[in-house]
């Protein structure tokens, strides 16, 4: 625990008072143990006075009665009538005596004489009335001491204090006949009466109280019980020869004399402490101030000066008091100048900083200037930059555009090329000689790989503006993996490529993706595969389930393989292999739509090659197990299977197509196909027609003059009468990515896209026309 | 007519020495000399003594050698008062009936010459049956003897 310490001053005053406290309690305690000794002392010098003045008064007494005595048994004729024992005169003589002494002298109180003869058998006694008249002999001690004496001893005077019923008696005895007694005198006072007088002697009234308590004298001025406070008493107590008590004699000494001595001294002692404390207090305080507060004073005064003004460190604080305080004066002194000396360095060295300081700011300030500068900058910059990707969305906008624009426009006419190569070639009534018939399978086959070429590069566009997305349907694979393999096997012929399938059980595996999309990775992997292959190799489809709900497909070939260097390239769009660059067809962009659409599928296409071994492409999609087949889908078995072209005589098509040569194809087309058919230029055209006409079928063009094909189709269905549901299959050259959905949307039945192969054609129609 | 001689021999004596001897006690007093312990020629005694020597011998005579005021304050019974100044053959001649009778000389006390003076002019006188109480009137008093006081 920490005490609080008062201050030095404060100490000071406590000490002092302390003392002082004390020092008074002392003066008062001496003073009340003087006074009380004091009055004892009194007390016990009043009794020793009472008892020597009573004993000097009974003295007295005795020589009083000795005198008595002796002047009596002197006298002549006392002495012969006592010699011849004439008793009665001896009584009468007595009894004068008595008498006399009694009446006259007044200094005796006389009570008895008793006179003996020398064996101190009683021979008279006195018979004048005294105060008392006792019967029998008054202090008969003294009587037998005297029998005991011998020789001269028998002179001696004898006195004895006695008591007698009570009383006090005194008694002396004296000899008849001193030098050679013949008899004795007794002679018996009051003793009180000699005692009255000690009043006198004492300078203080008395009392004398008998043994019972009873009072046998009292001074005129002995004090009432109003004034026995201020009075001490005291007592001596007279005893007899035979130690029997007699009486008490009683003072009553005032003390307002004495007690105002007393209370003086006691006063005295008191102002003194005062006067001590006081004095101490303030020769303290002089000597504190001159040795301790001022030195102090003025080592805190040079304390807040050098707060306030550092530059008084310099100044000396001035050395003095206690030798204490002089040394913390020097170590002060020292200790300042030292901080001066820092105080000084601090200074510049502050100085130095100060400057630094304001370097600092201003370059702080530039600094914010150019920052609020560089932040207007980002502003223009992040606007000019917004600007920038407008444009450039614009651009890829534009882009798409175009190539859908493109795609539309190289379509029509590619779609007449392909359909009269067909019809040329299909044409029986009209055979084309062997050279003729090679030039046009030739501008077939080019027209097809240009419609491929289209269609890829459409498809990039597609996912390059992320306007591609896989639908989500129940994809038997088994299918998906028969339907590839019979694609893929007439390339794998031609190219004297084996086909070697490692399939787990993959009856009932169910993928949720896009079924198109689907084959059309596998038949790109696998084609590569095929097309980049050794002669007379071997191309294996692997798939095995991995990871519980993973799908891993592997394509292996035992082709060349592919340099590390060119296998990061290998999914960049329009990066060939090099070697192959001369020996095979193709875009380029295969690899880049194929890992596009794995992704979209959110799976993962990855390549492991040695260069000379071949390379395995392996694509890992996830699928559900759990997911079940609701409904197979039909494999598209239509493809290779030939049908009757005939027997559509009566069913009447009508074409609503805005350009000339398509019109004119189609019509070619459908008229190979055995189909009447009607030409409408546009919507409206062809509304009108089919209100006037019965048509089993609609084959639409979508980018139409006047009403397009979106618009026909949607008022077609809204007819009240029952053509409203004739079935309307569009045909369009718009290939890219949701104009199918449009289409199927606005109440179109199908979606064929240009050109059309007549298989397709027919295909559909038949399917239409059967429902 | 021998002894006659010697006995005016002896009072001559007595008479020139006379005032010699009364400036005595004021010159013992004065030097505070106290009264020598024997005297030859004497027998010294005690209170008690006295006492004895009253029932023993009759015609004892007790001398009282203090001048009369210090008599007053209390004396012996049965002595004579005979200050020391007045004491001389002529004066112990009345009192005493021989030269043998006994006698007795006190005064106040040890520190008092006069009894003693008058127990040596008593011896030059020729008394032979002197006794000195040299204690005097105070041992007296001391020992609670009686004494006449007029």
């Amino acid at each position: 625990m920490q005490l609080n310490v008062p201050s030095l001053r404060a100490s000071l005053v406590l000490t002092v008072f302390a003392m002082g406290f004390i020092t008074i309690a002392l003066a008062i305690y001496t003073g009340q143990t003087y006074q009380t000794i004091t009055l004892n002392n009194q007390k016990q010098t009043i009794i020793d006075r009472i008892e020597r003045y009573t004993e000097e008064a009974l003295e007295k007494l005795d020589d009083n009665l000795k005198n008595l005595g002796l002047s009596l048994q002197n006298e002549e004729y006392f002495r012969k009538i006592f010699l011849k024992r004439q008793d009665k005169e001896l009584l009468r003589e007595l009894n004068a005596h008595f008498h006399q002494y009694f009446v006259t002298a007044g200094i005796i109180d006389l009570e008895k004489i008793y006179v003996y003869d020398i064996n101190l058998n009683l021979i008279t006694q006195s018979t004048e009335i005294s105060e008392n008249n006792f019967s029998d002999s008054i202090c008969p001690g003294i009587i037998k001491k005297a029998k005991t004496r011998t020789g001269p001893a028998k002179s001696v005077t004898l006195k004895e204090l006695c008591k007698h019923n009570g009383r006090a008696f005194f008694s002396t005895l004296v000899p008849i006949g001193s030098l050679a007694p013949k008899g004795y005198l007794q002679i018996i006072a009051n003793p009180v009466h000699d005692l009255k007088k000690l009043d006198q002697k004492l300078a203080t009234p008395i009392r004398i109280s008998s043994a019972n308590s009873e009072v046998i004298h009292q001074s005129k001025n002995w004090p009432d019980a109003r004034q026995i406070k201020n009075v001490l008493p005291a007592h001596y107590k007279l005893h007899t020869d035979n130690h029997q008590y007699v009486f008490t004699i009683s003072t009553a000494t005032n003390l307002t004399q004495l007690n105002k001595e007393l209370d003086e001294t006691k006063k005295f002692l008191i102002i003194t402490a005062l006067l001590i404390t006081f004095s101490t207090m303030i020769l303290s305080f002089v000597a504190l101030k001159k040795s301790t507060l001022n030195p102090i004073k003025n080592i805190l005064k040079q304390l807040s000066d050098i707060h306030d003004d550092k530059n008084k460190l310099g100044q000396k604080v001035q050395v003095s008091g206690a030798i204490e305080l002089k040394e913390l004066a020097i170590g002060f002194n020292e200790i300042a100048s030292e901080l001066q000396l820092v105080y000084q360095e601090i200074s510049s060295n502050n100085q130095l900083l100060e400057d630094e300081v304001k370097e600092r700011l201003s370059a702080e300030n530039a600094l914010l200037r150019a920052q609020e500068g560089l932040e207007d900058k980002i502003k223009a910059r992040t606007l000019e930059l917004e600007k920038v990707s407008d444009q450039a969305q614009k651009a890829n906008n534009a882009k798409s555009e175009f190539l859908s624009r493109m795609s539309h426009e190289l379509r029509t006419p590619l779609n007449a090329i392909l359909g009269y190569a067909e019809l040329l070639l299909a044409s029986k009534e009209e055979p084309l000689s062997s050279n003729q018939e090679y030039k046009v399978r030739v501008t077939q086959r080019a027209g097809i790989h240009l419609l491929s070429l289209i269609n890829e590069v459409l498809d990039l566009s597609s996912i390059e503006s992320g306007k591609i997305s896989i639908a989500t349907e129940k994809v038997n694979l088994e299918n998906v993996v028969n339907e590839t393999l019979t694609l893929i096997a007439p390339i794998a012929e031609k190219n004297n490529i084996s086909i070697i399938t490692d399939l787990d059980d993959i009856n009932n595996v169910v993928i949720e993706t896009e079924h198109q999309r689907l084959k059309q990775i596998l038949l790109n992997l696998m084609t590569n595969a095929i097309t980049y292959n050794k002669e007379n190799g071997t191309v294996t489809l692997k798939i095995n389930r991995i990871q519980g709900d993973k799908l891993k497909i592997s394509i292996i070939d035992t082709g060349i393989g592919i340099a590390d260097d060119q296998l990061d390239k290998l999914f960049l769009p329009f990066n060939r292999l090099d070697e192959y660059k001369s020996r095979v067809d193709g875009t380029g962009i295969g690899l880049t739509i194929t890992k596009s659409l794995i992704e979209l599928m959110n799976g993962e296409i990855g390549v492991e090659s040695s260069a000379g071994e071949g390379s395995t492409f392996w694509v890992i999609l996830p699928y559900s197990s759990k997911s079940k087949l609701d409904s197979v889908a039909p494999a598209d078995e239509n493809i290779t299977q030939e049908t009757e072209n005939k027997g559509h005589s009566h069913t009447k098509v009508l074409v609503v197509e805005d350009d000339e040569v398509n019109q004119e194809l189609i019509t070619s087309l459908l008229k190979y196909l055995n189909f009447d058919s009607d030409i409408a230029e546009n919507g409206s055209i062809a509304l009108d027609k089919l209100e006037h006409n019965n048509y089993s079928i609609i084959l639409m063009d979508i980018n139409m003059p006047v009403l397009n094909g979106i618009e026909t189709t949607k008022k077609i269905r809204q007819l009240t009468s029952d053509k409203k549901n004739i079935a309307i299959i569009a045909l369009t050259a718009n290939a890219m990515r949701g104009d199918k959905e449009e289409c199927l949307n606005a109440g179109m039945n199908d979606y064929l896209s240009k050109p059309v192969s007549i298989k397709t054609l027919k295909k559909t129609i038949q399917k239409w026309l059967e429902c | 007519m021998y002894k006659k001689q010697i006995q005016n021999f002896l009072n001559v004596l007595v008479f020139l020495s006379c005032p010699l001897i009364i400036l005595q006690p004021s010159l013992s007093h004065a030097k505070g000399v106290v009264s020598p312990q024997h005297i030859k020629g004497t027998k010294k005694i005690n209170a008690e003594k006295l006492i004895e020597l009253v029932s023993e011998k009759p015609a004892l005579i007790i001398i009282d050698s203090r001048i009369k005021s210090d008599r007053q304050q209390g004396y012996i019974e049965t002595s004579l008062s005979l200050p020391d100044g007045e004491t001389s053959c002529q004066t112990l001649s009345e009192i005493l009936a021989h030269k043998k009778s006994p006698v007795v000389f006190y005064c106040n006390g040890p520190k008092c010459g006069r009894s003693a003076i008058a127990v040596k002019v008593a011896i030059l006188c020729g008394y032979t049956n002197t006794f000195w109480f040299r204690g005097g009137f105070e041992e007296w008093k001391q020992k609670k003897f009686p004494f006449i006081k007029n």
